[in-house]
């Protein structure tokens, strides 16, 4: 899990240009929305498009994205759960 | 009579602001980079800055300038915002479709995508600074002064609008061009009027 959420920490530092943030500067269980992450809808898309791309996981419904992009935490723990083998 | 209050020009070169040269720039950076370094340099805390395109960030950087140390006294309604260009978001409408159709399979680029319209360039001043009044984008070779004039001075005149940010923001092939005024009630003797030649004068100097 641990390797998932550094790697995650990287990916998501380029995808969403949090030029200002380090992968050692975002806990993995702080807010990713509504938080001096400043991250916005735009980025949900982004991180969307990241998930299928990087991991072959499709998230379809608002409801589950409300759940899954809550921090690196729970990503993670979606991507370990439902990535493509 | 309203006059030009405050201008900031922006080009490869330097950034002036007032007449005076603020910050000259380094030819050998790519704009992007250019352009970080002088949001760090200005100390602002905003991060949304890293997310926008060369030319919401040319936009930025010259309306922080020219506003740093202003505060509007008057309704946000009242505040409005004119801009020209020439290039519209064509430099990032030419990344969007290579990053999304020049590809092997087709790839979604929402955060790109969002600024394949200058619109969202104004939309970030707006957000920035509150300002809610009348807005407009001009596309057009070069800047129309004679129409930008005379169209924000008949809203000033109707009482629509009590101050404005005008000028000309436009960035391809990695040059920046920007020129933003800001537009304030005329104290007597002081400020330039705004008018047709002096907004000129300062697109020429602009255009070097």
């Amino acid at each position: 899990m641990e390797e998932i959420i550094e790697k995650l920490k990287v990916q998501l530092i380029d995808q969403l240009n949090l030029e200002d943030f380090k992968p050692s500067d975002i806990d993995a269980d702080e807010a990713l929305f509504d938080s001096r992450l400043g991250l916005d809808s735009i980025d949900a898309l982004e991180i969307i498009v990241l998930l299928e791309r990087e991991y072959g996981i499709k998230v379809l419904n608002q409801e589950d994205g409300q759940k899954i992009f809550k921090s690196v935490r729970s990503i993670a723990e979606h991507i370990s759960a439902n990535k493509e083998v | 009579m309203f006059s030009i209050a405050k201008y900031v020009i922006l080009n490869s070169r330097n950034i002036i602001v007032d007449g005076e040269e603020f910050l000259k720039l380094d030819h050998s950076l790519e704009f992007k980079e250019q352009a970080k370094k002088i949001y760090q340099s200005l100390e602002i805390d905003y991060p949304k800055f890293y997310k926008m395109d060369n030319l919401s960030k040319a936009a930025f950087i010259s309306a922080e300038l020219l506003l740093n140390q202003h505060v509007f006294n008057c309704d946000q309604e009242k505040i409005g915002l004119f801009i020209s260009n020439k290039a519209s978001s064509l430099e990032t409408d030419e990344a969007y479709y290579t990053k999304t159709f020049e590809q092997d399979i087709f790839q979604a680029n929402p955060a790109l995508f969002v600024y394949t319209l200058p619109n969202i360039m104004m939309g970030e001043l707006c957000i920035r600074h509150k300002i809610k009044g009348e807005q407009s984008m001009w596309v057009s070779d070069n800047l129309n002064a004679n129409f930008v004039s005379k169209y924000v001075n008949l809203l000033f005149n109707d009482n629509l609008l009590e101050t404005a940010v005008i000028g000309w923001v436009d960035l391809y092939q990695d040059k920046p061009e920007t020129m933003l005024c800001l537009l304030e009630k005329k104290e007597e003797n002081k400020n330039l009027e705004f008018n047709e030649e002096n907004l000129m004068a300062l697109y020429q100097k602009l255009k070097g």
